[in-house]
């Protein structure tokens, strides 16, 4: 369920030509963005695209080299206590301290913050750890430790919440899980949240808008649907009992089309579609099956970047300086 | 620099942590409460008896008595820029460093929580002391332990760290320290009294700020000492004040 309600005259987070250089290397290169109050936003790319650095630089932990970000008002460079009093970060990798208890860790951050234990008993129910509260963290599973991770990010209030590859190896299943905790605490906690992603089904399902990003730049940005409807190709399966004549209909209409097996392939625009439902309605009894493919995010994102997004997730986890979020 | 109650929220939520971190870890008790028994029956008992050594009217053991507990809380010091690095390579550093408190607040809690935990290992070996060579140490002079103990916890915990900041992997961290530690210890008159020393030698006990710890420990546990108390406690506090310092600057540059 998305919210399609959203003030998008507040920006909540605006970044103009932001800009990160490592020596030669651009790892974020002129980014702009204007998100709105309680969005879910999505930045969508394969690892090293810059993902990573752009959240570092919106959360304080790294300065940018030229350009500028705002979060609620507060410039990052040069507010950053206000800055990190609306914010709060899940980081890619595990950041919780295992030798702690789930609530012993919730306690530490929400004395940090000046939170209640109100508060955190709240995030325990939300978050369905209750019962794990007094189990150390070592023993937490993976999925179980990146809610009380999210739940720890919560226990403030903040405004805007950076999520960093939340679901980053984790099975289907708990990704699932992961996402229902996302959408809800949206709907519940009114909080923008900010997400990097290398799952296209996650941008999908999850977010408001997603940004592409790639080489440091942003290539597209827009909801999924407006994304996909760009690219302006849809692939159309007929099946009929006489193909020649449903070929003859359509030639005469100025498509083209080819037999593939024992149906009719048609690539054609958004506007295609309803030319060739009527022609297949009229041959109403003939027809076995029609089938409309839209574009995925996958074909977005290939006719962006002109690569496929591939799951680096077991290599990435291994180069020492991703695993610590520098890259 | 200022400090605002956030930050003291910071302070006590981090040194908390430090404390249960201790208290859960029991081989670290254990081996915190053995290492400095095993050295102490080593050199107190062997070397002492061995050789007949006095001080004064002292019998060797219990001039190198205050001498291990130093010992204790140096080595139990150098776990702050462990404790530091661990953080750094396991991201929980991170989840510190986005929270809107001063960098010098997050150094703070950690050389307290590391006091603290400092605190329990030495009334422990105290108590022992107390059994095995039986010491007498009244309350007021416990409590005077108590306050050189927490200026060398701080002073070197805060040495650590500052040690720490520069450091990426736990064995460089370890080697250093050991290289570093090793001559602070043996320097500090925790073994040997200071005043026959050759001149060479002499000024790098002076130099070495646990000589100062040393000699107060010795003064309030077996009364006697090689410096006054004021001087000892001007000493240990303008280090302690420089080196938190310069580790809350190297901790704030390092940017982890």
């Amino acid at each position: 369920m998305k919210k399609n309600i959203m003030d998008m005259n507040e920006h909540v987070i605006q970044t103009i030509n932001l800009t990160k250089e490592y020596g030669e290397l651009r790892a974020v290169d002129n980014v702009s963005l204007s998100i709105g109050r309680g969005e879910i936003f999505g930045l969508l790319g394969p690892n090293g695209a810059g993902k990573s650095t752009t959240i570092m630089m919106l959360t304080t932990l790294l300065k940018p080299s030229s350009g500028r970000a705002e979060i609620c008002g507060y410039d990052v460079v040069k507010e950053p206590n206000k800055v990190r009093k609306s914010i709060s970060v899940v980081f890619q990798d595990h950041t919780s301290d295992e030798w702690l208890t789930g609530w012993e860790y919730l306690r530490l951050h929400a004395g940090i913050y000046n939170s209640s234990e109100a508060r955190i008993q709240e995030l325990l129910i939300l978050f369905n750890l209750k019962e794990w509260k007094d189990t150390p963290i070592k023993q937490y599973s993976s999925g179980m430790r990146r809610r009380l991770e999210i739940a720890r990010g919560l226990v403030h209030h903040p405004e805007v919440l950076f999520l960093d590859e939340p679901t980053l190896g984790l099975d289907i299943q708990t990704r699932l899980k992961i996402w229902s905790y996302i959408e809800s605490l949206s709907r519940e906690e009114d909080v923008t949240i900010f997400l990097t992603t290398h799952y296209m089904e996650e941008a999908d399902k999850l977010c408001d808008r997603i940004a592409i990003i790639d080489d440091g730049k942003i290539v597209a940005i827009g909801s999924s649907e407006e994304l996909k409807s760009v690219l302006n190709s849809n692939l159309i399966t007929v099946k009929v009992k006489n193909p020649g004549d449903m070929m003859q209909i359509l030639s005469v209409l100025g498509m083209e089309s080819e037999i593939q097996g024992n149906s009719i392939q048609i690539h054609t625009t958004n506007a295609g579609i309803s030319e060739i439902y009527d022609v297949v309605r009229d041959m109403q009894n003939d027809v076995e099956l029609f089938n409309v493919k839209k574009p995925t995010l996958d074909d977005v994102f290939i006719y962006y970047t002109g690569k496929e997004i591939r799951d680096e997730a077991s290599e990435h986890r291994r180069h020492p300086l991703m695993r610590r979020g520098f890259i | 620099m200022e400090v605002s109650v956030s930050d003291l929220r910071a302070i006590r939520a981090i040194s908390y942590r430090e404390v249960i971190r201790f208290l859960r870890a029991k081989s670290r008790i254990v081996s915190s409460i053995a290492v400095p028994l095993i050295w102490f029956c080593a050199f107190g008992f062997g070397l002492g008896s061995a050789f007949d050594v006095r001080y004064g009217s002292l019998g060797y053991a219990e001039f190198l008595a205050p001498g291990i507990v130093a010992m204790t809380v140096l080595f139990a010091s150098t776990l702050s820029g462990i404790s530091i690095i661990v953080d750094k390579e396991f991201g929980v550093i991170k989840e510190l460093l986005i929270a809107p408190v001063s960098r010098v607040s997050l150094v703070i809690g950690k050389l307290i929580g590391g006091m603290l935990t400092s605190f329990l290992r030495a009334i422990l070996i105290t108590i022992l002391f107390c059994v095995i060579i039986e010491l007498h140490v009244g309350i007021w002079d416990f409590l005077g332990v108590l306050l050189v103990i927490a200026l060398i916890a701080i002073g070197f915990g805060g040495f650590a760290i500052a040690i720490a900041t520069k450091m990426e992997s736990l064995e460089g961290y370890g080697f250093i320290v050991e290289l570093i530690v090793m001559p602070i210890f043996f320097l500090s008159g925790a073994f040997f009294p200071i005043e026959r020393l050759p001149s060479w030698l002499l000024t790098m006990v002076v130099f070495n700020p646990l000589t100062y710890g040393v000699d107060g420990l010795r003064l309030f546990m077996v009364g006697t000492s090689s410096f006054s108390l004021p001087s000892i406690l001007t000493v240990l506090f303008v280090f302690d004040i420089v080196v938190v310092l310069l580790a809350a600057y190297l901790f704030e540059r390092s940017g982890v």
